[in-house]
């Protein structure tokens, strides 16, 4: 017999998050005798969405052993290897910034220096000429790589896109397959404990979900909304200018292995494709933009402090809400959900557990806001009344910091915990023009002609491997 | 900024004061990076100035280093009188009588994606007396004296280990000169008898030597030893002692004869006042007594040292005193203090080398041009101040996670204040077994858990997810690790075999 409290733990969803969450849970605790009930809440916007997350080993479906390739072909998911940007520049040239990391590191220097050498040297400022997501981007072409001992392959990173409500479904069949309750209903109040727990939640339709412990993935937080000490909310309004969002899709096939990001007079559009699809997710400023045709909503940015109260998590959109630009809901959400589970409480309350995973959860929040910010803060576009509006925008001082340290001398300080790693950090900076104006001071070192040598094969195993 | 004719503010001259380890090892290192036609790097030493000769045994990490000076490991450790070393036995330390080891490798093998010494955990709860240890290879291979190179194929079980050396330090510096004078750094030998400053700005111009020759530079490496003869007589940068938390401030060395089979580990015994160490070289077995001068005398700590001696001593006994802790900063202007200079922890486990090595890579990757950018220069301290603050911790848990009431000094020992740091991961361990670390830190999970674990400090629940295996099946799982474990260490040769073999030190090493 299992010694802990825990008998039910009840997911709130009603997007990717929730599914995930529940699914996740349900094969992490098979023959555990903890039964895992999902409650399926309406969604508040009728036009679902595109998620993305990443894909790949170190991605969430092969960590918990689901088939990622089954999961591409049931959903009609496509993969992404970047994000193009137009019109951040004032002059409305288009940025790649490619997922993976870029050259190699030659003599303990990193690969960034060499480049900001060639470029200080003879011009050369084609960065993404060491990419190959970037190449296969470009081309079109990319198949995931098997491990085939290739150093260049292991360069390669990327994401998955997957529409919504294909993603739920696809997930809700394996937690349902485990033994997963699947419970439609919307959440009217909350049956607190007298220690604050919440008891059971109240549905509309008088139905009453009781369990022990609870996973709040719903962007209304219906859950953890009901408990003390839960509201605190970091606004992030300053930081990051739309408070609007409208999905609109169209049924034209597109075959980019990239987002595409294009910046407009009152904010930037989103372009995704999944399946036969197209998905527009239009972002804009309500102070300077217009209605929308589709189906608009307002975007609240920021992160709650909390995540983790007594009984209940949020995850997903109840945690945390960032502008559905690189950074999107379902990683974060997905990175939560491991996280979540490898702290699993054996008591409805663990202080140490919650501040432990409270801790870890604001570190990756403001590194994942910081690391959106970045494209707004070396913005040059001053075009159009959102842009304009960008020289009031504020930028954390912390990344203030990252970016002069950058720009000035290439280095680059990665954090604990942090959401992007420091080649994705690198790939955004110099992509949206932060080139380094000194490089480190070893790259004079080496054999100037060893040093080419080993650039131009790098260059040409990525047109090989393309 | 200071540039040249070219327009250019590159370093040309680095000067290195001291050829110990930490000499050396830098010598080395910054002479892989450095082309000498753009930057000379000059070492001076006086050979009248003994060399303490940190750390004879080392960790994993020090592959890293010889990987990228690019050392050739059979000729280095044929040059060092080395042995190989799978990990530490900690003998006393929890209770007297009882003994566990830090190994240089994992234990038993996830299931379902849990950690195993949560399984470990229930099966002890339900009665099961296996130690932790048998679940691990070095450690099973250790104690039956047997050692070989790990495989590369990860689905075999001799792919769980790493290993280290045990070596001869001055050796080591010796070597590691050679490899340095090839590639073009000059050795200046004498001794500094002035340490000139620039009037504008505080920066280390120059140093003199007795015979009247000055040095010049643009950077200095303060490898002087505990005399910090730049960074703290030169520069006046303070230094912040641990003591209240790491009370032993001597240390008396001895070698002996070596005994008839070298073990392939470092023992750390515990003693009233402090432990003793016992590392094993192919020519001689180093021993130390490190001990706090507050709760014993050096003439008892040095009897106790002999009497505990295996085989008859070789030399006098040298004593050595110190105060753990680290110099505020370990960079200032254009001053980087790198090995005791920068600070001193007792080597209980064996991380002098790793924190020289730890700063030699850092100011690699933050190399300064002449106008010493100031973010350099902080990183530098910030990251090389945690390494060593992380590696504080982890040695001071050794002397806080003990039951040992037999003396006054484990008494203050237990019940002394620790860092917040370090309480957070105890408190953190012992509520559900989980180890809180950052992965940029050297010690992760697995050393936590020996440590505690070996010294009784058992979490109060585990992970929830273990009872999702049938119980039957973890009986039966564990017993294959240990069955197989065992099987595989018992395939392995003698230490000495392999030894013998491989790396045989040169006669008149």
């Amino acid at each position: 017999m299992i010694e802990t409290d825990i008998s039910h733990i009840v997911v709130i969803g009603s997007d990717g998050a929730g599914a995930a969450a529940a699914t996740a849970a349900a094969i992490s605790l098979q023959n555990s005798g903890i039964k895992v009930s999902m409650l399926r809440v309406p969604k508040s916007d009728a036009e679902a969405g595109v998620e993305i997350c990443r894909g790949g080993p170190a991605g969430f479906h092969q960590l918990l052993g689901i088939d990622e390739q089954k999961l591409i072909r049931d959903t009609g998911a496509v993969i992404s290897l970047g994000t193009r940007y137009r019109g951040f520049a004032d002059d409305d040239r288009a940025c790649f910034v490619p997922l993976g990391s870029h050259g190699m590191t030659l003599r303990l220097v990193d690969f960034h220096h060499y480049a900001a050498k060639l470029r200080a040297e003879n011009g050369e400022d084609d960065f993404n000429a060491y990419s190959l997501p970037a190449a296969c981007a470009a081309a079109g072409r990319f198949n995931p790589p098997g491990d085939n001992g290739d150093p260049v392959m292991k360069t390669v990173a990327y994401d998955t896109h997957i529409e919504s409500d294909g993603y739920m479904q696809f997930m809700l069949g394996i937690a349902v397959k485990l033994g997963v309750a699947v419970i439609d209903g919307s959440v009217a109040g909350a049956n607190l404990h007298a220690d604050g727990t919440i008891r059971s939640l109240q549905l509309a339709n008088g139905q009453c979900v009781e369990g022990d412990f609870f996973i709040d993935c719903t962007e209304d937080r219906s859950a953890i909304g009901h408990m003390d000490g839960s509201e605190e909310f970091d606004d992030w309004s300053e930081y990051l200018p739309c408070d609007r969002v409208a999905v609109a899709r169209t049924e034209t096939r597109s075959t980019d292995l990239f987002v595409s990001i294009a910046a407009n007079v009152t904010g930037w559009t989103r372009q995704t494709s999944v399946g036969r699809t197209t998905v527009e997710t239009r972002a804009f400023s309500s102070a300077c933009g217009f209605g929308s045709s589709g189906s608009e909503k307002s975007l609240n940015v920021g992160s709650y402090r909390q995540h983790w109260v007594r009984n209940c998590v949020a995850i997903g959109s109840a945690a945390t809400t960032l502008e559905p630009m690189e950074v999107s809901t379902l990683h974060l959400a997905h990175n939560a959900i491991l996280r979540l589970l490898a702290m699993l409480p054996r008591h409805k309350t663990s202080e140490m557990l919650a501040a432990e995973f409270n801790r870890v959860a604001q570190a990756e929040a403001n590194g994942a806001r910081d690391y959106q910010v970045l494209r707004y803060a070396l913005s040059s576009r001053r075009s159009g009344s959102f842009w304009e509006g960008l020289e009031d925008l504020r930028v954390p001082a912390a990344l203030q910091e990252r970016i002069k340290l950058f720009a000035a001398h290439g280095r680059f300080t990665p954090w604990e915990n942090e959401f992007a790693e420091k080649s994705r950090w690198v790939s955004s900076l110099i992509n949206f023009g932060a080139w380094p104006a000194a490089y480190d001071p070893l790259a004079d070192m080496i054999d100037e002609q060893r040093m080419r040598g080993d650039l131009r094969r790098f260059r040409e195993a990525v047109s090989r491997l393309v | 900024m200071p540039v040249d004719e070219q327009g250019n503010a590159r370093i040309r001259r680095v000067v290195i004061v001291g050829g110990g380890t930490a000499g050396w090892m830098t010598a080395a290192a910054l002479s892989t990076v450095l082309n000498k036609d753009l930057c000379s790097i000059e070492l001076v030493e006086s050979d009248a100035i003994g060399v303490v000769g940190v750390g004879e045994a080392t960790i994993p990490a020090i592959h890293d280093f010889n990987r990228k000076v690019g050392l050739d490991e059979q000729d280095f450790m044929r040059n060092t009188n080395a042995t190989f070393k799978l990990g530490i036995e900690f003998v006393n330390w929890g209770r007297p009588g009882e003994s566990y080891m830090h190994p240089f490798g994992r234990y038993g093998f996830d299931i379902n994606g849990v950690a195993f010494h949560h399984y470990w955990l229930n099966e002890r709860a339900r009665g099961d007396q296996t130690p932790f240890d048998d679940y691990c290879v070095p450690f099973v291979a250790a104690k039956k004296g047997r050692f070989d190179l790990p495989q590369s194929d990860p689905r075999s079980v001799l792919s769980t280990y790493s290993y280290a050396f045990h070596f001869d330090a001055s050796l080591y510096a010796q070597y590691l000169r050679r490899v340095a004078e090839r590639r073009g750094v000059v050795r200046t030998e004498g001794r500094i008898v002035n340490v000139s400053l620039r009037d504008d700005n505080g920066f280390i111009e120059s140093v003199t030597l007795e015979s009247g020759q000055k040095i010049e530079g643009d950077l200095f490496i303060d490898c002087s030893g505990f005399r910090a003869l730049l960074i703290g007589q030169a520069m006046g940068v303070e230094y912040e002692s641990w003591q209240h938390w790491l009370p032993c401030d001597r240390a008396i060395a001895v070698p002996s004869a070596n005994p008839e089979y070298l073990d392939p580990y470092t023992r750390s015994t515990a003693l009233t006042a402090g432990w003793q160490w016992r590392i094993p070289l192919q020519h001689r077995t180093g021993n130390g007594h490190v001990f706090s001068s507050e709760y014993t005398s050096e003439d008892e700590a040095g009897s106790l040292l002999l009497e505990n001696l295996e085989r008859a001593p070789l030399a006098e006994p040298r004593t050595l005193k110190f105060v753990a802790g680290k110099r505020r900063q370990m960079w200032s202007r254009n001053c980087v203090a790198i090995g005791l200079s920068g600070g001193f922890l007792e080597p209980l486990e064996s991380t002098s080398i790793y924190l020289i090595q730890a700063a030699i890579m850092k100011l690699i990757e933050r190399f300064p041009d002449r106008d010493f950018s100031d973010v350099d220069v902080a990183d530098f301290n910030a990251q090389i101040g945690r390494s060593f603050d992380q590696v504080r911790d982890f040695i001071i848990l050794h002397y806080k996670a003990t039951q040992r009431d037999d003396s006054e000094f484990w008494r203050y020992c237990r019940n002394m204040s620790i860092p917040e740091s370090l309480d957070y991961k105890i408190r953190s361990f012992r509520e559900a077994g989980r180890v809180v670390y950052d992965k940029r830190e050297l010690f992760i999970e697995t050393n936590w858990i020996a440590v505690l674990l070996g010294q009784n400090v058992f979490p109060e629940s585990t992970d929830l997810r273990v009872e999702c295996t049938p119980q039957d099946k973890i009986t039966t799982q564990l017993r294959q690790m240990r069955a197989m474990i065992s099987m595989a260490a018992e395939s392995l040769p003698r230490h000495e075999e392999t030894i013998s073999r491989y790396c045989e030190a040169r006669a008149g090493n």
